[in-house]
């Protein structure tokens, strides 16, 4: 287990007084690899989140060129690297912020062709994709290699979290057993509030890592930010679950 | 008695609001009060919860309060009851 330096217990002076965390939880972030589905609204400002806590190493996974439709929400990106992969600029935003940690950027999404390997070197998983397919995809590896899986959405004004452990909680098929209908890869959100799930996904993921606080299990958590309503709402495994059925 | 239904993502994008409350006869089911709701609302939100047997869609939650119910659950509605129609959501 890599050790913090000094300027480790600088740069994390504030965070170490954290009750639960410490210098100990501080050692597991640094020896955590995180993998982050999309560097985008919410895996953008969410492993910015990773990074600025000392996660050790980040694994991001993203295909796609910076457009301008992206730039109100995608925060690690700049206006200057329009037409640039996405993965690269997240890379050298991260970097730049915080170059003890480590980041390995994949310049495509997460499919059947990479999930496998991608996760078995992860020991958390950040579901922030905007595909049902891709979110179930990393729910049947995650579920498969009993790695907890913190998945993230939004909608407008909007938001659900879902803390994924195997054999603890349900995972997202026992939640949502097939995709909406009728579901458009485009959908109104601010970056305000992409930001606010990104940072809630981070925090759980932080607890969960280290090991302190009370992670959200067995619940769901849905914002309003409309209304400014936060609600948990219990969540059951089902035992039929063709994902997490027989575990 | 009167119960209100409380919309999420893409649902209260096709409704155009966040919520809609609605008279229905006392001790109705969440399936007869699901059928009231979509009579004031157009065929577009309708196939965003039902299927076409009008079977509740796999992905959609009934919350009630605080506690999810099936489609099927045969218990009375209350007056005043809030029922929450979840659509999950996603990142990007
Ligand atoms: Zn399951």
């Amino acid at each position: 287990m890599k050790e913090l330096t000094d300027e480790d217990l600088k740069i994390y002076e504030w965070q170490l007084d954290i009750p639960g965390h410490g210098v100990e939880g501080q050692k597991k972030l640094k020896n955590c690899v995180a993998l982050i589905s999309r560097t985008g609204g919410l895996g953008g400002p969410l492993a910015f989140q990773l990074a600025s806590a000392g996660v050790g190493k980040l694994i991001l996974a993203h295909g796609g060129d910076l457009k301008h439709s992206d730039l109100n929400r995608q925060i690690l990106m700049k206006h200057d690297d329009i037409g640039k992969p996405r993965c690269e600029i997240a890379y050298e935003t991260l970097k730049r912020f915080n170059p003890n940690i480590e980041v390995e950027i994949i310049n495509s999404n997460i499919s059947e062709d990479n999930v496998e390997e991608l996760i078995e070197r992860s020991d958390i998983v950040f579901d922030c994709a905007p595909l049902f397919e891709e979110r179930f995809l990393m729910n049947r590896e995650c579920v498969k290699q009993k790695k907890p899986l913190v998945d993230c959405g939004m909608y407008s004004m909007e938001g659900q979290l879902i803390n994924i452990i195997p054999g603890k909680t349900p995972c997202l098929n026992c939640i949502f057993p097939e995709k909406p209908p009728h579901w458009k890869r485009k959908f109104p959100v601010f970056g305000a509030v992409s930001t606010l799930l990104a940072s809630l996904g981070a925090i759980e993921g932080l607890k969960i890592i280290s090991g302190f606080g009370e992670p959200l299990m067995n619940k769901m958590l849905y914002i309003n930010t409309q209304t400014l309503e936060f609600k948990k709402i219990p969540i059951t495994k089902k035992t039929n679950c063709p994902t997490c059925g027989t575990i | 008695m009167k119960i209100k239904f409380v919309f999420t993502s893409q649902i209260s994008l096709i409704a155009k609001k966040n919520d809609q409350s609605i008279e229905v006869v006392d001790n109705s089911s969440i399936q007869t009060a699901i059928m009231e709701l979509l009579k004031s609302n157009s065929q577009e939100f309708k196939e965003l919860i039902l299927d076409q047997h009008d079977q509740l869609l796999p992905a959609i939650l009934l919350i009630k309060n605080d506690d999810q119910i099936s489609f099927d659950d045969k218990s009375s509605l209350k007056d005043g009851d809030e029922i929450m129609l979840f659509s999950p959501m996603s990142g990007g």
